[in-house]
């Protein structure tokens, strides 16, 4: 729990490093390197990985465990086009929300209890899981694009002389970060959910007829269509890039919330949790 | 005894002259390596460094001489076949340690008329690049000018002085680039061709707008003026269609009424299908109902907006001139130290070597009158004898390396000569410029 608490650090350390420059008038915030969020993914991976060696296997016997897991993705994932796509300002957006989310959830999951018992198969659950986890990452990366945008156009149509509008990026590049995260994103968070779909129907019938009085099946498939719809009409470009971010964070919020559901009423299908083979405890 | 080296700079700038002035003394680039020479060829100057910009002409001369200022105006009026009483007036003269204030505040861009501006310090190392290649620096002014360039580094870096943007049409410029990010496929559209309107077409232009339109009543004034931005013109009753084509707008006529009306912006915003519409409007009166900044995708600047952000960035930067003048402050300490150091060194050395040489006598002539004595005695002897001479030179040695003033520290270094009986000259310790005639062959 330790490596936990000091990622955990490190991250919120990371998020006061990009927002000061932001607050701070007249030079542009520079591109440096995130060391404070390195640090924190290798602390947060030592986590991950103690917790693997525990369970000898992928580390998602418990709702903390998968959480990890996936704001370590999410994490990796922003670091990894930081640099390359120059995202700039947008750190000072993301980190503070990744780090509201993470200390959150950490707060809110630990010392819960272990998921259900669990029943999805390994190949399943690479099926399922990662793919979900991944399109969550690049929803994440669009919803921090979308938050900036809603942040600059209103510092640009505010006409602030402040000048904080100069350190956040273009209108343009915050539409575009958005746009390609979530044509990558919803891809992977389709092929998770259907893998999700065919695995409840075939290895326990749990969806059956009355699937839709599943408050997590129902959180997945709005969250879905919302991001779907996002999609459609960024591709058919019938919408303002304004909407679009506003879908954009609010399909996100339904990801969140899908979470916060599955954990209130776990439903009839079992959660994301190690296969028999996987886990020791099986 | 030769006179000491004196750094000195004569010219006039935008604070002093006015732009006729300025005009007629600038020197052509073409000629700047022959007014170098000629000014290096006069006698008791060393060195040279000419900086001449579209805000001041200013000569720098390293001289063992006092009358710099004289030489200069000979040189100006000499160069330009102009009369000193046309220019004189205008001149400033500064020597020594505010010499070289003065420059580090230029070539920070402190001095500038746009306070902060970082074309400055280009001009200031090209204009050492070309006297360096004339051979017209030596020691000082290698140390100086490259130790200029690190100050307006070193300015830059640990203030505010040059962000943000300082005029209209550069905060044009930016507002659109945090709008459309590049400006490279974006099209512009410019409605009357009044000056303001003209400055911030050039300026997108340069940021690298390529597709232009102008909408002007005088069809051949917006045609010549498309032209040199390499667009087109186009007529005012085309312009609800081309307001739909263009991503930016500039608006500068002077019409007494709205030319673009809401209903204008949202059939172009419908036709642009979201995508982001700027419409600058520098008209006074307006050009562009005011309303139409509601519209969605719509960002609307007039010319009181872009003037607000012009102001906050200068007053930003005024608020960083003391830092930054302290930060000169130190430098110039450290410069002169560094100046002062290479005037006083063979002083110094010859100090030493005279007191040694006093101690080497004297030593020699006590140790021959007690030959007996033993070997460790002489050791003891000649240590405290060392001792002595290095604590007789050490308060002397400091106060000529460390001067309160320039002043003071030239009476300190003829006072230290004349008490120690260092009548001679001091010879020249560091190799200096060649002079023209000296220059070796290409």
């Amino acid at each position: 729990m330790a490596l936990w608490i000091i990622a955990m650090a490190l991250y919120v350390g990371q998020a006061a490093a990009a927002a000061f420059p932001l607050l701070r008038p007249g030079r542009p915030a520079a591109g440096r390197l995130p060391y404070l969020a390195l640090g924190a993914l290798a602390f947060h991976a030592g986590f991950l990985i103690t917790r693997a060696l525990q369970v000898h296997g992928l580390p998602i016997e418990t709702r903390l465990d998968s959480v990890a897991l996936f704001l370590w993705l999410t994490a990796a994932v922003f670091v990894a086009t930081e640099g390359p796509f120059r995202l700039g300002g947008i750190s000072g957006v993301f980190w503070p929300l990744f780090s509201l989310c993470a200390i959150g959830m950490g707060i809110f999951l630990s010392g819960r209890v272990p998921m259900d018992r669990p029943t999805l198969g390994r190949t399943w659950l690479l099926l399922h899981l990662i793919p979900v986890y991944a399109g969550y990452a690049g929803f994440a990366v669009a919803t921090a694009a979308g938050v900036t945008r809603l942040i600059q156009q209103r510092l640009l149509r505010g006409k602030r002389p402040e000048a904080l509008w100069a350190r956040l990026p273009s209108l343009a590049k915050l539409d575009q970060i958005g746009r390609v995260a979530v044509s990558l994103g919803f891809p992977l968070f389709t092929v998770g959910l259907a893998a999700g779909a065919i695995w409840a129907e075939r290895h326990s019938g749990l969806l059956g007829r009355a699937w839709y009085s599943d408050p997590k099946v129902i959180a997945g498939f709005a969250g879905w269509l919302i991001y779907a719809a996002v999609v459609h009409i960024r591709l058919a470009g019938k919408m303002s890039a304004n909407r679009a971010a506003i879908l954009t964070i609010a399909g996100f919020l339904v990801a969140l919330a899908t979470f916060g559901v599955a954990h209130a009423y776990p439903g009839r299908t079992p959660p994301f949790s190690a296969p028999p083979g996987i886990s020791s405890k099986t | 005894m030769t006179m000491p080296r004196t750094i000195q700079v004569v010219g006039l700038s935008h604070h002093t002259a006015p732009v006729e002035v300025r005009e007629a003394l600038a020197f052509p680039r073409a000629r700047l390596p022959e007014a170098l020479a000629s000014m290096r060829a006069v006698e008791g100057v060393e060195e040279v460094v000419i900086l001449c910009t579209c805000n001041r002409v200013e000569v720098y001369v390293c001289a063992r001489s006092a009358q710099g200022d004289a030489l200069v105006k000979g040189l100006l009026t000499n160069f330009h076949g102009l009369s000193a009483a046309g220019f004189e007036r205008h001149l400033y003269t500064r020597e020594g340690m505010d010499a070289v204030a003065h420059l580090f505040r230029v070539a920070a861009g402190l001095d500038s008329m746009v306070l902060g501006e970082a074309q400055v310090t280009a001009q200031v190392k090209a204009a050492y690049e070309l006297a360096a290649a004339e051979r017209t620096v030596g020691p000082v002014f290698h140390r100086l000018f490259q130790h200029s360039l690190s100050v307006a580094k070193r300015v830059r870096t640990c203030s505010e002085i040059d962000s943000g943007r300082a005029s209209v049409g550069s905060v044009a410029v930016q507002l659109a680039q945090r709008i459309f990010e590049t400006l490279t496929d974006r099209t512009v559209l410019l409605i009357g061709a009044g000056q303001i309107g003209e400055v911030v077409l050039r300026s997108l232009h340069a940021a690298g707008a390529r597709t232009t339109f102008v909408a002007n009543r005088t069809f051949a004034r917006a045609d010549a003026l498309a032209r040199e931005c390499g667009g087109a013109a186009v007529h005012f009753d085309q312009l609800p269609e081309n307001l739909a084509r263009a991503d930016i707008v500039i608006s500068s006529t002077d019409a007494p009424h709205y030319i673009i009306r809401r209903a204008d912006v949202e059939n172009a915003l419908r036709a642009r299908r979201g995508r982001s519409l700027f419409l600058i409007d520098i008209a006074v009166p307006r050009n562009i109902e005011p309303s139409a900044a509601e519209l969605a995708g719509c960002y609307l600047y007039n010319v009181d907006d872009l003037q607000m952000v012009v102001e906050e960035t200068i007053s930003r930067r005024k608020r960083e001139l003391s830092r930054c003048l302290a930060t000169v402050d130190e430098e110039t300490k450290k410069f002169m130290r560094w100046a002062r150091g290479l005037e006083v060194a063979p002083t110094i050395v010859e100090l030493r070597d005279s007191l040694h040489e006093l101690k080497r006598q004297e030593l020699s002539a006590l140790l021959n009158k007690y030959p007996d004595l033993p070997a460790a005695a002489r050791i003891e002897i000649e240590r405290t004898a060392d001792r002595l001479v290095n604590k007789i030179l050490h308060q002397p040695i400091k106060a000529l390396q460390e001067p309160s003033s320039e002043d003071h520290g030239r009476g300190v270094l003829a006072a230290a000569r004349r008490l120690f009986g260092l009548e001679q000259p001091s010879s020249h310790p560091l190799p200096r410029a060649p002079r023209a005639a000296e220059k070796e062959e290409p």
